[in-house]
């Protein structure tokens, strides 16, 4: 049977969340999600979100309203496509700032040698790290004893919430034959950020040099790392000769 | 009355079986679920790859349905 557009509708009332699974041997294109929230009885202010989550129960995406629904109200929430952050009452436009880092120094080792050994994952930390400012709602903390530095995001300074974050990673590997990834993820769980996303591959030359991009949209003031991790399996121990280079380019309404 | 909100995602999110697609609330500062919020009327609109049929994964009565 040929592709068609079809509409599933789930109308019963439970408490959040609720879901969907695509059935077995099926494959949808999602076009729109509307969902009706009643906070009569709920414990707080929230935010309507929708979550994509992977067979292997990772959330692969987070995409929130652009206000919070306050205790005790309710909301219609359509998701679509083009609808874009409302920018905030009173701001006078937008900001952005970049952040580039170099300077790799592996974890555990150290912070020595840039070299993995079999089957290893290790956190790819920053020697040198180079910000714009203001905003500040891209920082870095130190790791490893402070001999090299993770890159932090968290709303605030001359941003409001929420804002869009791009994010580039570039690794290049050693000619060698086996499976290696390069993967970014929150140290906190952080939902917002709508990783853990990854690139892997096994080949040489095609995978020796791997640039894992992404975007994520952050929402919350909260302090979160961006844990950028290696791994291969089986072609080492291996020397990362080359530079690898991250880059973060936040932007977003003005406070 | 609910009040109508937008809120954007990617076009046409490419979904395999097993993907799961979940509405929920959560708080702005934690991003914790937010107890005691009732969802209903969960609408999707997709296109149907392969023709199957998409409402097998529809349960008339969840675990956590009230």
């Amino acid at each position: 049977m040929a592709e068609a557009d079809e509409v599933i509708s789930i109308p019963s009332v439970e408490t959040a969340p609720k879901e969907y699974t695509v059935p077995g041997a099926q494959e949808i294109l999602l076009k729109c999600v509307r969902a009706t929230f009643d906070g009569a009885g709920a414990g707080g202010d929230f935010l309507p979100t929708l979550e994509i989550v992977s067979p292997a129960g990772q959330v692969s995406g987070t995409f929130t309203a652009d206000s919070a629904v306050a205790a005790g109200a309710s909301a219609e929430v359509s998701w679509f496509p083009g609808v874009k952050a409302a920018k905030a009452s009173g701001a006078a436009g937008i900001q952005a700032q970049l952040l580039q880092a170099h300077g790799a120094a592996f974890f555990p080792n150290g912070g020595g040698p840039v070299v993995i050994a079999d089957s290893t994952v290790a956190e790819l930390g920053w020697t040198s790290i180079f910000r714009t400012t203001p905003p500040t709602c891209l920082d870095w903390m130190d790791i490893g004893g402070g001999s090299a530095e993770r890159v932090t995001v968290a709303a605030g300074g001359a941003l409001n919430s929420p804002f869009d974050v791009t994010y580039t990673i570039q690794v290049n590997w050693p000619s060698f034959t086996g499976l290696r990834y390069v993967e970014v993820a929150p140290d906190n769980g952080d939902p917002f950020c709508a990783v853990p996303q990854r690139i892997a591959g096994h080949t040489t030359p095609d995978d020796d040099v791997q640039v894992l991009t992404g975007t994520f949209s952050e929402q919350t003031g909260a302090l979160t790392g961006m844990v950028v991790r290696c791994f291969q399996q089986s072609g080492g121990p291996v020397a990362i000769v080359t530079d690898p280079t991250a880059q973060f380019f936040a932007i977003g309404p003005t406070a | 009355m609910a009040a109508p909100m937008t809120a954007g995602m990617p076009p046409e999110l490419d979904l395999d079986a097993g993907y799961v697609i979940r509405v929920t609330a959560l708080d702005a500062a934690s991003g914790a679920l937010v107890s005691g919020v009732k969802v209903s009327g969960l609408t999707l609109e997709v296109t149907n790859v392969h023709g199957g049929d998409l409402n097998s994964a529809v349960q008339p009565l969840l675990v956590n349905e009230v």
